[in-house]
């Protein structure tokens, strides 16, 4: 019993130690589990705060990095302007204009045109243009008929059939200035959408985008059932929101882990955001394809990349397909996979019908159509790679890279894409038919394409492959130039009128200088031989090396070297007796800054690539206005362009003569550098001036002379773009006379040796040459084009 | 044709007599035996003539006179809306639309009174002079622009 009292005394107090222990124990738990759950809520609740404060930070702020967007210049047409239809189709394909699919209802809508051919020459189109934000003001849309006859624009008038003096087109946009995640997109508000789009999206995306709080549980649970049937991840339960979250901020991971602060954000996005600005934050941010290293973000910018034209240009076959590639931009490749993409929007297009979007009739219509698509692009990231590194180099000058890369700038610059592509061509085909020819593979080419007079830079090539994006030959390669130095030599004299004249006779016996250092200097002739005395103009038509040397020393290499840098070279003139023939190393670009001059009639204008540069929402920060400053006499350039119209009539440029029309005169000098390393030529029209190089990157021997190789690239391009006629008429204080080529007097057209040369009143001489009476055979060509 | 051709024929040889005189003209001298020290041209005799001397008057093609632009609507209608910007005192929106039209014609007169008013307006006097200077050399003597040029001209400091 005592034992029993003592057991159950003992036992009692243990009994109650023990629920007390338990009682503690549970308190204990209980508190710790309290605190737990009170630092569980302090930490997600600082958590939250701390996403809600990501959220805001970058719905508030930039939402995104936008790349400069670099455009080409925009095509003016009006009446006589010089162009042909397939230029002209050729500018209107690259700005993404189509016929209409049913063309007895005419253009309905902008981006559309119609040809109409009359007989071979003459065509006439109608077209509906598309608005444009210029510098200077908006350009509305409209439409307008341009006749095309003989090579120009015959007529030019609105939709009531009066005259227009001027359509301003779009500009091609040519490429762009990325940042480093080489994300790119067009921005686009929600009421520059066509108005299926969004709809279609949210039927297809998100059904229920208007209701939901930005996470969807009853999606969330339908999709966890379908994904546990299937035995793997089969459905998504993501809301738009949910979508835009992942894209926006997070990663793409898929894990529990992301998920959690994807769905908080989610509800914190709807929560400070309307359902309109999260729309359009989606539209704008979603991945749509890739295109190289450039990724394409959003409907606006995958309406370009896709299908070449606005987004509000599209038809309900093409949203679908859009749309349709929200799922999977890479899997639904349409490029790649047609049939796949072509599947998926079908099915895009059956969720139009059953939700009422579209009609029956009009799904299976859609369901029939083609892609649609426009032709592949090229990967790279800009389509002109030598010209948009240009307008960069330019741009730094007064920009920051940062900016150039994030501000969304949109530069204008100076490219006439339709120049740009025939120089391409000519580069392409000419240098792989001379590798033909001559059995070799590594030549190389540039070329810079200026306006006369405003010295705007038309189009730029620095390799042989015009979407290389390295080495830019056009700016960084500097060659010997050869013969191209030697107009500058004769406008030296020519500046001298006193002394100088075109039909002074000029000794092209041998000559030898001695330098400085003691050495002779004895520059030979391209054939060795001597010519005796010949006409100033002549010396530099057949490019003589004696005559000239005998001539710069005359002048003195002080006093050339002056009228080079007056021309606009920038560089170091080495003042030796070599520089006189073209020891000089120079670049294309410097080449054609310097020529530019020369075909401008003695204005200097430096070449430029930016008209103008707006920021992102199309306020103008800076215009690039046109410089000039007459370097030269009127007279003294007239006289030079002349002797330069020689060198392709009936000098070293003669063998491309005959493909040129009659009534079109070019000027232009061939450059040839020792052991034929360097083949150029230099060359202009009334409007046009080009530059090219052809050589081997390695500064060895090639079977080209400036005639054999840089002209023929020049030819072809100069017969492919039309243009007009180096200037005829004399300036005023000049006029033409005939002189006599021996002596220099005057003369008449039928004498033995008489030239017709342009001379200024001050020089003309008051004694007459005797004449010897000759046969005429031929009309002077320079009569030709006077008497045309 | 052939008769025109005997008048100036005969006229020329009755103007020409006695045309014969020392033909002379200064050329270029042997070569130079320093690099940098400019040696004068000297004056050397002329080669012998033909020896059935018979001098012939200076015979000058006809020449046309050009064509006026062919873009000449659409440079009108850009100088319209140039002049108007000026008139309005925006002369940087002036000088953008000249300069459109400039690169449509580079020779129209207008375009470079609009300009050289444009920079005058702006204070900068050498633009004002260069666009003077080039106007002055397409415009017809005498017409209104180019009375404007030189009115311009006059007005910048010497």
């Amino acid at each position: 019993m005592t034992k029993r009292r003592f057991l159950s005394r003992a036992k009692k107090p243990s009994a109650t130690g023990s629920s007390w222990f338990q009682f503690i124990n549970w308190k204990l738990v209980s508190l710790w589990l309290l605190v737990a759950f009170l630092i569980g809520c302090l930490i997600l609740g600082v958590w939250a705060i701390y996403l809600d404060k990501v959220v805001r930070e970058k719905f508030d702020g930039k939402k995104w990095a936008l790349p400069a967007r670099v455009y080409s210049r925009p095509l003016e047409l009006y009446e006589g302007l010089p162009i042909t239809p397939s230029l002209y189709e050729q500018e209107m394909e690259a700005l993404g204009y189509r016929t209409p699919a049913a063309a007895s209802s005419g253009l309905t809508a902008s981006g559309q045109m119609m040809r109409h051919a009359a007989s071979a020459t003459e065509v006439s189109y109608t077209v509906f243009t598309r608005g444009f934000e210029f510098w200077d003001k908006h350009e509305e849309a409209q439409k307008y008929t341009l006749r095309i006859d003989a090579g120009k624009v015959a007529s030019l008038v609105d939709a009531k059939g009066v005259a227009l003096p001027l359509v301003r087109m779009e500009p091609e946009e040519i490429g762009g200035i990325y940042p480093n995640t080489v994300e790119d997109r067009l921005l686009v508000k929600l009421n520059g959408l066509p108005p299926l789009l969004g709809e279609t999206l949210l039927a297809v995306e998100d059904k229920h985008f208007l209701e939901h709080h930005g996470v969807s549980p009853e999606a969330i649970l339908r999709a966890m059932w379908v994904n546990l049937r299937e035995g793997d991840v089969v459905q998504g339960g993501s809301t738009l929101t949910q979508q835009l979250v992942k894209n926006f901020y997070l990663t793409q991971k898929q894990s529990l882990s992301r998920k959690i602060p994807e769905a908080i954000m989610s509800l914190l996005l709807e929560l400070h955001y309307s359902k309109s600005q999260i729309l359009e934050t989606y539209i704008n941010e979603v991945y749509l394809g890739q295109s190289g290293s450039r990724e394409i973000h959003g409907f606006a910018l995958a309406s370009q990349h896709y299908f070449r034209k606005p987004l509000i240009e599209l038809n309900t076959q093409e949203v679908a397909l859009l749309v349709g590639l929200v799922k999977g931009a890479s899997y639904y490749n349409p490029w790649r996979k047609p049939e796949r993409a072509k599947e998926r929007r079908n099915v895009v297009l059956s969720v139009m019908q059953i939700e009422g979007l579209i009609d029956e009739k009009q799904m299976h219509t859609a369901q029939a159509s083609p892609l649609g698509l426009a032709a592949e692009t090229d990967e790279s990231l800009v389509n002109y790679p030598a010209f948009v590194d240009l307008v960069k180099r330019q741009l730094k000058q007064d920009y920051q890279e940062s900016d150039l890369r994030s501000e969304g700038l949109r530069i204008f610059t100076t490219l006439a894409p339709m120049v740009q592509r025939q120089a391409e061509k000519s580069v392409l085909a000419r240098v792989a038919q001379l590798e033909k020819q001559y059995k070799i593979k590594d030549l190389q080419a540039s070329m810079v394409v200026t306006s006369v007079g405003s010295g705007e830079i038309l189009a730029l090539i620095g390799d042989k492959n015009p979407r290389y994006t390295g080495f830019n030959r056009a700016l960084d390669a500097h060659r010997q130039i050869g013969s191209l130095i030697k107009p500058f030599v004769y406008l030296t004299a020519l500046e001298q009128p006193q002394t100088y004249q075109l039909g002074m006779p000029l000794s092209d016996d041998p000559v030898s200088i001695k330098s400085g250092d003691g050495k002779i200097w004895e520059p030979k002739n391209a054939e060795n031989i001597s010519h005796g005395t010949v006409p100033l103009y002549q010396a530099l038509a057949h490019s003589y090396n004696q005559a000239t040397a005998r001539l710069g020393m005359l002048l003195t290499l002080k006093a050339v070297a002056k009228t080079i840098k007056a021309a606009g070279y920038n560089g170091d003139v080495p003042l030796i007796p070599a520089m006189l023939i073209g020891a000089v190393d120079m670049s294309p670009i410097e080449v054609a800054g310097m020529y530019h001059t020369l075909a401008a009639e003695g204005v200097y204008t430096p070449l430029h690539v930016i008209r103008e540069v707006l920021n992102a929402e199309g306020q103008p920060l800076k215009r690039y206005s046109l410089e000039l400053d007459q370097r030269f006499t009127v007279q003294g350039t007239f006289e030079l362009q002349y002797a330069l119209q020689a060198v392709l009539r009936e000098g070293t440029g003669r063998s491309v003569y005959n493909s040129f029309p009659e009534s079109l005169p070019l000027a232009g000098k061939t450059g040839t550098t020792n052991d034929q390393r360097d083949s150029w030529f230099a060359g202009f029209s009334g409007e046009h001036l080009a530059v090219v190089w052809v050589g081997r990157d390695d500064n060895s021997q090639t079977p080209l002379t400036g005639a054999g190789g840089a002209l023929q690239v020049w030819a072809d391009l100069m017969r492919q773009i039309p243009t007009q006629g180096v200037n005829q008429q004399a300036p005023e204080g000049m006029s033409f006379e005939w002189v006599d080529s021996h002596t220099g007097l005057l003369s008449a057209e039928q004498c033995e040796g008489a030239l017709w040369l342009p001379m200024r009143d001050e020089q003309k001489p008051k004694d007459s040459a005797e004449c010897k009476i000759k046969e005429i055979t031929e009309e002077h060509w320079w009569k030709k084009i006077f008497l045309r | 044709m052939k008769r025109n051709f005997s008048v100036i024929f005969l006229l020329s040889i009755v103007a020409q007599l006695g045309g014969c005189g020392s033909n002379v003209k200064p050329q270029p001298s042997a070569p130079v035996v320093d690099s940098v020290i400019p040696i004068e041209p000297s004056i050397v005799t002329t080669p012998e003539v033909s020896s059935a001397p018979i001098v012939l008057a200076p015979v000058t093609p006809q020449i046309q006179t050009p064509a006026p632009s062919p873009a000449s609507n659409a440079i009108a209608s850009l100088a319209v809306q140039a002049r108007a910007q000026y008139q309005a005192k925006n002369y940087q929106a002036a000088i953008a639309i000249a300069e459109r039209g400039l690169r449509i014609d580079r020779r129209a007169p207008e375009l470079y009174l609009l300009l050289a008013q444009s920079y005058f307006q702006l204070a900068n006097t050498p633009l004002a002079l260069q666009f003077v200077q080039q106007g002055i050399r397409y415009a017809q003597a005498g017409s209104e622009v180019a009375q404007g040029l030189l009115k311009i001209k006059d007005a910048l400091p010497h």
